[in-house]
């Protein structure tokens, strides 16, 4: 019977990102980029020199499909932001308005609204990196063909970051009830693990290990190995910081 | 049986004390007119009653259960309307109230034709379009479909006429007129007329304290103090009559205005032989000698000073 409510919930959470249409700047989104991605690590180098001043010569090595993957890192992290800000109401804008109270007084559980809104916009960061991630990789078998190892380990790495970012996300929405409070710690974490990563020892310990160095994987400079600690300590924080909100918005006046 | 149960309930914001006391019972099928000032407490005292906020001291029990602050098993007893219901603004009547009745566990079935039942009695049974583009007054009578969709035994209004013009009050006051009798009603307002319309059992809320707890009937009778009103044709009249009267004791209760004079009186009897004497002596014939019945309004006005 619970799990009927927490799938009705859930459908809910889907149905209103299609019909506020942020289902669809998503996949768009994430598509664009996809393609985007090879078709800048193909051009640039013939690009380039036409944008020096005359006279300068520059030789770049010819592009490697590399290139794409060191744009797909480079902009997935602008893509995370962008979903951020546009998911940043899940569920402060729920609070601000009251939308939840209905739902509340009718006997919804305060842990299924959590667990529900986790469960949509992951499967919608999912959705939405699975596109990008596909296309980028069609795309530069195509224009620029070759061989990469770690393909498929590195772009999870940069996933499971990105569910980490979300829990924040959701934190910060409950401890404030508004937007800015969930941008806020959201953005607040994100620099905490920057900074942190100034210190070379705390690296592999540091989620932002998994966003910053997926290149090293794919160029064989690191192994799997070395992010195995930094993954258990992220799947940590996002099981603690789902549990924390759950908390939180039990003890909630509303 | 009471549905409702308050007992010693306490509460404060930091320092700031919003209710205090509060102590009554709402028996079973009645109306109950919840009244008081803007900030007296009402909305805080609904709250409490829903979960929603933590009682600083004091007991609440809906039905014989008592309330648990946060998750609470008693609102499955309870439909609310919210002053401003919020709703999804992307979806349709209709496919709020199945949410609501996946959320309630309804069976699919029954929740279908109960949801179109309660659209047709709110009569938005035609309005087939998103939520989003609804009038207040439409949102409003959603608000209590919904809030009546799970058959509570205890409906809660808070202010539900309130931002509504005429015609949309009177529509919500009949459609909670016609549940009368399956479901018990307690609606907060500061509209007195509203009361009157369909409340019989009423309680007046000031600064956190009770101060007024009754039946209508019964608080009328009680606080019974006949008012008698005079109306003149012109100023001219009344003021010769209030002349005329300077020498009784008669105007030292009155309120004047331009061409009536309302005088409060603990004797009406008394008070009618003396105004009659005077009209009979002074030849100044008034439009109109009428006494009126002790209103509720007067009522609160002197509860609530």
């Amino acid at each position: 019977m619970k799990i009927k409510v927490f799938l009705a919930f859930t459908k809910k959470e889907f149905v209103e990102s299609a019909r506020t249409y942020k289902l669809f700047i998503i996949i768009a989104v994430f598509f664009l980029f996809g393609m985007l991605n090879p078709i800048l690590a193909k051009m640039l180098p013939e690009l380039l020199p036409s944008l020096m001043p005359e006279g300068m010569v520059v030789s770049l090595p010819a592009p490697a499909p590399l290139d794409s993957w060191m744009q797909y890192y480079k902009n997935m992290s602008t893509q995370l932001i962008l979903f951020v800000i546009i998911f940043s109401g899940v569920i402060a804008n729920e609070l601000s308005k009251g939308t939840l109270i209905n739902m509340l007084t009718k006997g919804l559980s305060r842990k299924t609204i959590i667990l529900s809104k986790f469960t949509a916009t992951t499967i919608l960061w999912s959705l939405g990196y699975l596109i990008c991630f596909l296309t980028t990789f069609a795309y530069t078998l195509y224009l620029l063909p070759g061989e990469l190892p770690n393909i498929l380990f590195s772009a999870f790495c940069m996933w499971l970051f990105g569910v980490l970012i979300l829990s924040f996300m959701l934190l910060g929405g409950v401890l404030f009830g508004n937007i800015y409070g969930s941008l806020l710690v959201t953005g607040g974490f994100a620099v905490l693990f920057m900074i942190l990563g100034i210190a070379p020892k705390l690296e592999k310990y540091n989620p932002y290990l998994l966003s910053s160095k997926n290149i090293n994987l794919l160029t064989s400079k690191m192994a799997m190995s070395d992010f195995t600690i930094s993954i258990l300590i992220t799947s940590f924080l996002i099981l603690t910081t789902l549990v924390g909100s759950i908390l939180v918005f039990d003890k909630k006046q509303l | 049986m009471n549905v409702l149960t308050i007992d010693n309930l306490y509460k404060n914001f930091g320092s700031q004390k919003i209710i205090s006391n509060l102590s009554f019972s709402v028996p079973e099928n009645t109306i109950y007119g919840f009244l008081g000032q803007n900030g007296a407490g009402k909305t805080t005292t609904m709250k409490m009653v829903l979960g929603l906020l933590k009682p600083t001291s004091g007991h609440i029990s809906v039905l014989g259960e008592t309330v648990t602050y946060g998750q609470t098993k008693t609102n499955r007893h309870i439909g609310f309307l919210p002053d401003i219901p919020a709703f999804y603004n992307y979806m349709k009547p209709s496919e709020y109230l199945a949410l609501c009745g996946e959320i309630t566990k309804l069976d699919k079935k029954i929740s279908k034709a109960k949801s179109s039942e309660l659209l047709s009695l709110v009569g938005l049974d035609n309005a087939n379009k998103r939520i989003g583009g609804f009038s207040r007054g439409m949102k409003q009578r959603l608000g209590i479909a919904q809030a009546l969709l799970n058959e509570p035994k205890l409906l809660i209004c808070d202010e539900p006429t309130s931002a509504l013009d005429p015609i949309g009050r009177k529509e919500v006051l009949d459609i909670m007129q016609s549940v009368r009798g399956k479901t018990t009603i307690v609606f907060s307002t500061h509209i007195l007329s509203d009361v009157e319309r369909i409340c019989d059992h009423v309680a007046v809320l000031d600064k956190g304290n009770l101060v007024l707890n009754g039946t209508l009937s019964e608080l009328k009778q009680k606080h019974r103090q006949d008012t008698l009103l005079i109306e003149f044709r012109t100023s001219v009249d009344s003021n010769r009559f209030r002349n005329e009267n300077n020498k009784f004791t008669l105007l030292q209760n009155a309120e004047l205005t331009e061409r009536s004079i309302l005088i409060k009186s603990n004797d009406l009897k008394k008070t009618l032989e003396e105004v009659y004497h005077t009209i009979d002596t002074s030849k100044i014939y008034p439009e109109r000698v009428e006494v009126l019945e002790s209103t509720l309004e007067s009522l609160f006005m002197e509860v609530v000073k």
